[in-house]
């Protein structure tokens, strides 16, 4: 009771910093005054506008992700491992006559099979 | 699919020797094909999904005589139908012989079933019939007449002459240039249950026949619009776009698709993939088993992104 009477007295006299009970996080945002209102109120706008904007984007993103993996699942990975498949087979086939009759024969069986030596 | 290619034209580095892609597009005596068929190239390419699962056996029992038992589950319809193909003696192209009759029936009777023959060179003609809960439910006739330049059809769909109703269907195509094909359509329909007891739709085609592309449009009086783009990229490879406008009772639809088909004849391998502006994707995946085999697995995948709907479906092709 004693300390608020002494501050209220301080008060209509002149505020003294020293004096003055705040806490730490009440300091922090006194400083803010240093800046003109205009450029507090430009970055608060801004720090908004970014945060909706990183939210949207993130939601976007996230979507477009799920858009584009779950149609690539129908649209083309039946295809893409069928021919990784076939590609497979066909070099292994290659390999094999290779060993089976030499270098020759594979690079024959390549031609035929239009594929590289392996 | 069955299509067997020499090896080298497989060549995923070397480009594919410049072919004529689309041969048989352009019929042997410039014949435009027929009125109904102008957008089928394009529809081919997307695929047909189906959901649940379904069984198929198909057996030849002669060169001429073909059966096949389907068994289907899925929640649209669970069931077995039996359906049957006789292919006549008289040979007209290298693909194509009739008489053609066509049957499927379900346990319950109901059938559909279908008739085509070609008399003489240039005249066609299609019955169809189709029976439902033991009644006639709907029943067309088709007479074609393919000339040299131009096909001449005239259907009657539903004619009865009791309640006085029916529609009946004018169509000609004519091949006016060597790349493009002119058509009209006259639909007429008359019964009581038409509003003013008379209706009348004419309908406006195009198409062009490109070295490796077709495009067709179909304007049907002044409310719907159907474009199509096929295009053939590789041999094992086509892409198809299709656009479709409709207007009824001011209400506007509009609906565009994206599909493509990639093979690989040599494994027996077929995708066909589309995309539209629904938001729907859909697959169909095919692959034969086993070389020396008939067995065919069919996938299907459809996936609407705006209501999160997927339907999946298991085939297996015996024959």
């Amino acid at each position: 009771m004693e300390v608020v009477e002494v501050i209220d007295r301080r008060v209509e006299e002149e505020l003294d910093d020293e004096d003055v009970e705040e806490t730490l996080g009440e300091r922090f945002v006194g400083l803010g005054e240093m800046f003109p209102d205009w450029l507090r109120r430009g970055i608060v706008t801004s720090a908004n506008l970014t945060w909706s904007l990183a939210t949207n984007v993130g939601s976007f993103a996230k979507s477009t992700l799920w858009i584009v993996s779950t149609s690539a699942m129908i649209m083309v990975v039946p295809y893409a491992i069928e021919k990784e498949r076939s590609d497979m087979e066909k070099s292994q086939m290659a390999q094999q006559r290779q060993l089976l009759l030499g270098p020759s024969a594979a690079v024959s069986a390549a031609k035929a099979n239009q594929l590289g030596p392996y | 699919m069955a299509q067997s290619e020499p090896a080298s034209s497989m060549a995923a580095g070397q480009p594919p020797p410049p072919p004529p892609l689309l041969t048989n597009v352009v019929a042997q005596n410039n014949n435009p094909g027929s009125y109904d068929e102008l957008h089928r190239k394009c529809k081919d390419v997307f695929p047909m999904c189906f959901e649940g699962a379904k069984a198929m056996l198909q057996k030849g029992l002669s060169s001429h005589f073909q059966i096949s038992h389907t068994v289907s589950i899925s929640p649209m319809n669970t069931g077995y139908r039996f359906g049957a193909t006789y292919v006549g003696t008289k040979q007209v192209g290298p693909q194509e012989s009739f008489p053609v009759l066509l049957g499927d029936t379900d346990v319950n009777g109901n059938t559909s079933a279908t008739l085509i023959h070609q008399f003489g060179e240039r005249w066609r003609c299609k019955v169809q019939s189709q029976v439902q809960g033991g009644k006639f439910a709907a029943w067309q006739g088709t007479g074609e007449y393919r000339g040299r330049m131009s096909t001449l059809g005239l259907t009657v769909a539903n004619p009865d002459i009791i309640s006085e109703s029916g529609i009946v269907v004018g169509q000609y195509l004519r091949r006016v240039l060597p790349q493009l094909d002119l058509g009209a359509e006259l639909v007429y329909q008359y019964g009581k249950q038409v509003p003013g007891g008379h209706f009348s739709m004419l309908s406006y085609a195009a198409r062009y026949n490109g070295a490796n592309f077709i495009a067709t449009g179909t304007i049907s009086g002044s409310s719907a619009l159907h474009l199509c783009y096929y295009h053939k990229q590789t041999q094992n490879l086509s892409f198809g776009v299709e656009w479709e406008l409709s207007r009824r009772g001011g209400q506007e639809e509009s609906v565009a698709t994206f599909g493509y088909q990639i093979e690989m004849p040599e494994d027996g391998v077929t995708l066909r993939a589309s995309a539209d502006t629904n938001w729907t994707v859909g697959g169909v995946f095919e692959k034969r088993l086993h070389q020396n085999m008939p067995f065919t697995l069919a996938l299907s995948g459809m996936l609407n992104h705006v209501k999160a709907v997927g339907k999946f479906g298991i085939g297996l092709i015996v024959g």
